[in-house]
C-alpha cells in the first residue's frame, strides 16, 4: 500500500515540478533566452494572488490577476531589457539574475520575510479516502492539471497558426521575418506566456509548498534540472522528466535519506555529461 | 614600455601603502578584495580565456577552504602544509569537472558545472564528521598566520605570486593552446592538439588557484562553512569577470574589487542593498558586456564597436548558438 | 546598443530602480526609535550598540523582528538605558559567515560598537563569536541556537534566546509523564538545529521512561513532506514529535493533515511560533509545543511588548520580538550596575549578574552565559478569529542542562553523533 502512496505522491510532486518547469521550457528551451528570473516571476504570481485573496478577492479572480500581472511584468522586462540581448546568453544570465535579485528584494521589503501561502482552491483541502488509500485531494488534482497543461501547451505549439509562427520565429528569425511574421511581437508574447506559466505555478505550487522571498531560487534550480534533463524546448520531454525527477526524489528520500541533495545533482551532471541534449531531446548540442 | 614599468611601480607602492594608510577595517576589506580578486583571475582561465562559462567555481573555492579547516582541526596538520595541498586538491577537482565538461558547450557547460558544485555542496552538508555540516568549522587555529596589516601583506604576496604565475601560464605555449581552442576547436584538433586534454588542463589550473584563494579566505576568517560552496559564490565570480572585463587579464580582478567594495559600502547605508546589487547586474549586462576595462579602453580610443579589438587582445567568444 | 530613445527609456527604468533601492534607507525598523544620528543624551554618557541581524536572505523576517523588539524597548525608554544614551548602529548579518564577520568587524572597528546584539544563523554566530571574543566586545546572542555557542565559562558571549535543546527537554518529560504518550516517532530537519532539538526531546522523553520508536529526518527546505509523513509508523506510535521552523513547518503540517495522519503532535515551539502560525492556521490546531515565550503570557511586561509590537509591525508579537526586547532589558540592568566607563570588562561582569523580569518571565544567565528562563507548554487554539499558543503548563527556571546538571550533561556526546541512535 505504501508503495502506491509513494508512487502517487512522486507523480504529484513531479506534476508540481512540471508546472514550474513548463514556463522555463518555453522561454529557455524554445526561445533560448536564459531566464534566471523565472523563480522571481513564480513568486510574483503567488504573492499577487495571496495579496488579493487576503483582501477578500474571489479565489479564481485572484489567481487570474496574479497570472496576468506576472505575465505583463515579464513582457515589460522582455521589451525593455532582455530584448536588447537576443542571442547573448551570458549577458542574459547576468541581467536576469539582477532582475531576480530586485524582484525578490522588493517582495521582501513589501511583504516581509515571514512565509505565506496562497489560498488552496476551494474544496480541495484535506484527504480523499479510497479504501485503505488516503491521499490529498489537492495533489490528485495537481496530477490532472499538469497533464492537461502539458497537452494544451504542446497542442498550442504544434497545431495552431500561432504555434507555427512561434516555431518559425525560433528556428530561423531571418526567414520568419521575410515571410511577414512579426518576430519581436511573437517573442514578446511567448515570453509573456512563459512568465505567466511561472506565475500560475506560483499560485498552485505556493499553495502546495508556501512561499517566502527567497524560495524563488530553490524553485529555479529544480526547474532547471527538469528542463535540462527533459531536453531544451520539448514540452513532452519536460513532462516526462518532471515526473521522473518527482519519482526519483520521492523514492530517493525514502530509501537513501541523507543523500538526497548529492544524488539528485550528481545524476543530473551525469545525464548532461553523457547526453547533453537531455533524455528526450533531439537537437544536437552546440 | 617605460610607462608600463612606472605604472607597475606606482601600483606596487599604493598596494604596499594600504596597511599603513587605511584603518583596520578597510585593511580587512582590502585583504578580502585581494583574495576574491585572485579567485576571479583564476576563474577567468576557464571563462574569459578558455571561453567556457562555468557556474560551479564555488566548489573549488570551498574545497580550498575545507582543506585548511579539516586538515588543521581534524588532523592537526601544520599550517604551511595546507596551502599546497589545497592547490593540489583544487587541481584534481578542476580536472574532474573538466572531464565532465568534455562534450558540452555554452549553456550546457554552465548547467553541468552548476549541478556538479551543488553535488559537492550536498556532500559537504551531510559529512558532518569532517565538515561540521551546516555549522561549518569555526574557530580554526591559525598559528603563525599574521593578522591585520600583516595578513594583508601575506595575502598580497600570495596573490602577487599566483597572479604572476597565471599570467606566465597564459603566455606559455601550453596556455596559448587554451586560447587556440577557444578561437577554433577544429583548427586545434586538425593541427594535432588534444582538445580534450586542453580543456581538462584549463579547468585544473583554474581550480588549483581558486582553491588557493579559498584557503586564503579561511586563513583570514578562521572559519569555513557550506556558504563558501553555494551557487551564489559561483554567480558572483562570473559577475566579477564580466563586470571587470573578461577579455583583459586584470579585468576580473578589477570586477572583484568593484563589486566587493560596492557591497560593503552600499549595505552600510541601505537595507535594500540587494536591490542595488541587482541594478548593478542589470547595468553590467546592458552596458558593460566587455567590462569596465573594455569600456575604458574604448573611451580612450574614441571608437565604439567591441568587435574592434587589438589583435593581441584575446577576445571572448560570445556564447551564442 | 539600441537607438537613442530606447536607451533613454532604459536609463529611466534603471534610475527608477535605483530610487527604489535608495528609499529603503538604513532607517530604524521602528518609527520614532533613535538612530545613530539621533542618539539621546544620557547623564552617564553614551554606549554604542551594534545590532547585527539578517535583513536579507531566508532569516530576514526574524532579524527584523529582533531589531524591532530591541528598538521598541529603547524607544519606550526615550533612547536612554540606565543613564546611557544608546547609539544604535545596524548592519546586515547576511547569509554567509564571510559577510557576517565582515559586518561584525565593521561594527567594532569602524563604528566603534562597545557591544554587539544579534545573530540568527548559527554558522555565522560560530564564525563571529571568536572574533568578538578576541576583540574584547561583549556579544549578546538573540536567536542563533547551536548548543555549542554557550559552552565556555567566563567568556564574553551571552545568549538570551534558547539553545536548540533547552526548550524541548521539558516537553519530552511532559509528553511521557503528563500526556501519557508512551511511544514517539520523531520527524525533524536534517541539520544541526534539527538534531539538537530532536535529541533534547528524545533524551528527556526516554529518561522519563518512554520510548522513541522511529526517527525521520528531512533535508532543510524540503518542498514536499509527503514522503516523510508517509513513513510514520502510524500503527505503533502514540505521538509524533516534530521540529521544523519556518516554511518547513508550514509544509510539514499541511502534508500531515492532507495525508490524514491522526496521531497527536508535539513540537519544538519554533515549528508553530507566531511567524508561521497565521499561515499554518487550522493545520496547527491542537499541536502541543514548548518554548520560552508566547504572546499569551499575562503580565504587565508582556502587555507592554505585545501592545508596542502589534501596533508597530501590524502582526502578532513572537519569540523574536521578545528576544530583542529582553536584550534591551538585560542591557539596561547591566548598565545600571556599572559605575564609570562601560568597558568590556565592566559590561561582561554586569551582564553575568543580570536578573530581569522580562515579557517571558524571569531571565538570568548561567556561568556559561546562557539564559535561564521559564518554559511554557503551549497548545494551538483558535481565539478571536486568530490562532494562538495558549499556555497549558509552566516549568520555571529551566537552564540549558535541564535537570541533568552541567557536569553530567557536558559528558554527553554531541547530538549530531546521537542522531539515529534514539529509536530502539
Amino acid at each position: 500500500m505504501s508503495w502506491l502512496t509513494h508512487t502517487l505522491n512522486g507523480l504529484a510532486y513531479g506534476s508540481l515540478l512540471f508546472l514550474v518547469a513548463s514556463g522555463l521550457t518555453i522561454t529557455f528551451g524554445l526561445m533560448r533566452t536564459v531566464n534566471l528570473a523565472h523563480g522571481a516571476f513564480y513568486l510574483l504570481g503567488g504573492y499577487l494572488a495571496y495579496d488579493l485573496a487576503s483582501r477578500g478577492t474571489d479565489y479564481w479572480l485572484a489567481m487570474v490577476i496574479g497570472v496576468v500581472g506576472a505575465a505583463v511584468a515579464g513582457m515589460a522586462a522582455q521589451r525593455l531589457l532582455l530584448h536588447r540581448l537576443t542571442g547573448q546568453e551570458l549577458p542574459q544570465i547576468v541581467l536576469t539574475l539582477g532582475v531576480a535579485l530586485v524582484i525578490g528584494d522588493q517582495i521582501l521589503a513589501h511583504y516581509g520575510g515571514d512565509p505565506i501561502s496562497p489560498p488552496t482552491p476551494p474544496g480541495l483541502t484535506g484527504p480523499v479516502e479510497l479504501g485503505a488509500l488516503v491521499f490529498p485531494k489537492f495533489r490528485l488534482v495537481l496530477i490532472g492539471i499538469a497533464l492537461g497543461l502539458a497537452l494544451l501547451v504542446s497542442a498550442l505549439l504544434r497545431y495552431t497558426p500561432i504555434g507555427a509562427k512561434v516555431r518559425a520565429a525560433v528556428d530561423d528569425q531571418e526567414m520568419a521575418r521575410s515571410v511577414g511574421i512579426r518576430v519581436p511581437l511573437i517573442f514578446l508574447l511567448v515570453f509573456g506566456l512563459g512568465t505567466g506559466l511561472a506565475a500560475f505555478a506560483g499560485v498552485w505550487g505556493g499553495a502546495f509548498t508556501s512561499l517566502s522571498p527567497d524560495s524563488g531560487f530553490e524553485v529555479l534550480l529544480l526547474a532547471l534540472v527538469v528542463v535540462v534533463v527533459g531536453g531544451l524546448g520539448s514540452i513532452p520531454g519536460a513532462y516526462v522528466a518532471a515526473l521522473a525527477v518527482g519519482l526519483v526524489e520521492e523514492f530517493g528520500r525514502v530509501l537513501f535519506p541523507g543523500w538526497a541533495m548529492f544524488t539528485l545533482y550528481a545524476s543530473v551532471a551525469l545525464v548532461l555529461a553523457l547526453r547533453p541534449q537531455g533524455l528526450l531531446g533531439k537537437a544536437a548540442p552546440r | 614600455m617605460k610607462g608600463r614599468i612606472l605604472a607597475v611601480v606606482v601600483a606596487a607602492v599604493l598596494l604596499l601603502a594600504v596597511p599603513v594608510v587605511l584603518d583596520s577595517f578597510s585593511v580587512f576589506v582590502a585583504s578580502r578584495i585581494l583574495i576574491l580578486g585572485l579567485f576571479a583571475t583564476a576563474y577567468n582561465v576557464v571563462f574569459g580565456y578558455g571561453g567556457m562559462p562555468s557556474l560551479g567555481h564555488a566548489a573549488f573555492f570551498g574545497i580550498g577552504g575545507y582543506t585548511v579547516g579539516i586538515a588543521i582541526t581534524r588532523w592537526a596538520w601544520p599550517m604551511a602544509l595546507t596551502m599546497p595541498v589545497a592547490l593540489v586538491l583544487g587541481a584534481v577537482a578542476g580536472a574532474v569537472f573538466g572531464l565532465f565538461c568534455l562534450r558540452v558547450r555554452g549553456v550546457y557547460l554552465l548547467l553541468i558545472t552548476l549541478a556538479l558544485s551543488q553535488a559537492v555542496f550536498g556532500l559537504a552538508f551531510y559529512q558532518t564528521e569532517l565538515t561540521g555540516g551546516d555549522n561549518g568549522i569555526p574557530g580554526i587555529p591559525r598559528d603563525g598566520v599574521p593578522t591585520g596589516g600583516g595578513f594583508y601583506l601575506l595575502a598580497l604576496a600570495v596573490t602577487a605570486v599566483c597572479v604572476s604565475a597565471l599570467w606566465a601560464f597564459q603566455r606559455s605555449p601550453a596556455g596559448m593552446t587554451i586560447l587556440g581552442m577557444r578561437e577554433s576547436e577544429s583548427r586545434m584538433s586538425a593541427t594535432g592538439y588534444q582538445v580534450n586534454t586542453i580543456r581538462v588542463m584549463a579547468f585544473a589550473v583554474s581550480g588549483a588557484f581558486s582553491a588557493v584563494a579559498g584557503a586564503l579566505e579561511v586563513y583570514l576568517q578562521g572559519s569555513v562553512s557550506t556558504a563558501s560552496l553555494s551557487w551564489q559564490i559561483s554567480a558572483e565570480v562570473l559577475v566579477f569577470a564580466i563586470l571587470g572585463g573578461a577579455r583583459r587579464f586584470l579585468g576580473p580582478f578589477l570586477g572583484a574589487a568593484i563589486v566587493t567594495g560596492l557591497e560593503v559600502w552600499v549595505s552600510t547605508y541601505t537595507d535594500r542593498w540587494t536591490t542595488a546589487l541587482g541594478v548593478v547586474y542589470i547595468l553590467t549586462a546592458l552596458f558593460l558586456t566587455d567590462g569596465v576595462l573594455g569600456r575604458l579602453r574604448r573611451l580612450r580610443r574614441g571608437t565604439s564597436p567591441p568587435a574592434e579589438q587589438a589583435p593581441d587582445e584575446p577576445v571572448i567568444v560570445e556564447v551564442r548558438k | 546598443m539600441g537607438s537613442p530613445p530606447s536607451r533613454l527609456l532604459v536609463s529611466a527604468v534603471v534610475a527608477a530602480l535605483l530610487a527604489v533601492a535608495a528609499c529603503g534607507s538604513r532607517s530604524p525598523s521602528v518609527e520614532g526609535a533613535p538612530t545613530a544620528e539621533t542618539t539621546a543624551k544620557g547623564d552617564k554618557g553614551t554606549l554604542t550598540v551594534g545590532l547585527l541581524n539578517p535583513l536579507t536572505g531566508p532569516f530576514a523576517a526574524l532579524g527584523t523582528d529582533v531589531n524591532a523588539g530591541f528598538e521598541l524597548y529603547l524607544k519606550s525608554k526615550g533612547g536612554v538605558l540606565s543613564g546611557y544614551g544608546i547609539k544604535v548602529v545596524k548592519e546586515d548579518e547576511g547569509t554567509d559567515p564571510a559577510q557576517g564577520t565582515t559586518k561584525a568587524r565593521q561594527l567594532v572597528e569602524q563604528s566603534k560598537a562597545q557591544m554587539v546584539v544579534g545573530l540568527v544563523n548559527s554558522a555565522i554566530a560560530y564564525a563571529v563569536a571568536p572574533y568578538l571574543e578576541q576583540a574584547g566586545v561583549p556579544l549578546l546572542i538573540t536567536v542563533a541556537g547551536a548548543d555549542g555557542l554557550t559552552r565556555k565559562k567566563g567568556g564574553n558571549t551571552f545568549r538570551v534566546s534558547y539553545t536548540s535543546s533547552q526548550d524541548v527537554m521539558p516537553l519530552g518529560e511532559y509528553t511521557c509523564k503528563t500526556l501519557g504518550h508512551k511511544k514517539a516517532a520523531i520527524l525533524g530537519l536534517d541539520y544541526s538545529f534539527g538534531w539538537e532539538a530532536a535529541g533534547g526531546f528524545a533524551r528527556a522523553y526516554e529518561d522519563a521512561g518512554c520510548a522513541v520508536i522511529q526517527e525521520i529526518y528531512a533535508p532543510l527546505a524540503t518542498q514536499d513532506w509527503g514522503p516523510y509523513v508517509n513513513q510514520i509508523k502510524k500503527d505503533e506510535a502514540d505521538v509524533v514529535y516534530v521540529v521544523a521552523p519556518g516554511s518547513d513547518g508550514i509544509r510539514l503540517l499541511k502534508a500531515y493533515r492532507d495525508f490524514g495522519v491522526k496521531l497527536p503532535m508535539v513540537a519544538h515551539g519554533s515549528t508553530v511560533d507566531e511567524t508561521t502560525l497565521p499561515t499554518e492556521a487550522d493545520t496547527a490546531e491542537g499541536v502541543i509545543s514548548s518554548l520560552h515565550y508566547t504572546p499569551q503570557i499575562k503580565s504587565a511586561a508582556n502587555d507592554a511588548l505585545v501592545a508596542a509590537f502589534t501596533q508597530e509591525r501590524k502582526k502578532s508579537a513572537n519569540q523574536y520580538a521578545d528576544d530583542g526586547w529582553t536584550a534591551g532589558m538585560v542591557l539596561e540592568q547591566a548598565l545600571s550596575q556599572i559605575n564609570g566607563a562601560p568597558t568590556a570588562e565592566n559590561l561582561r561582569a554586569a551582564l553575568a549578574k543580570v536578573k530581569v523580569e522580562s515579557p517571558r518571565g524571569p531571565v538570568s544567565f548561567d556561568a556559561y552565559g546562557q539564559a535561564v528562563y521559564n518554559i511554557y507548554i503551549r497548545k494551538v487554539e483558535q481565539r478571536d478569529g486568530g490562532w494562538v499558543n495558549s499556555i497549558v503548563s509552566t516549568i520555571p527556571d529551566v537552564n540549558q542542562f535541564f535537570t541533568y546538571g552541567e557536569e553530567k550533561y557536558l559528558t554527553f556526546p554531541g547530538y549530531d553523533k546521537l542522531k539515529g541512535t534514539w529509536a530502539k
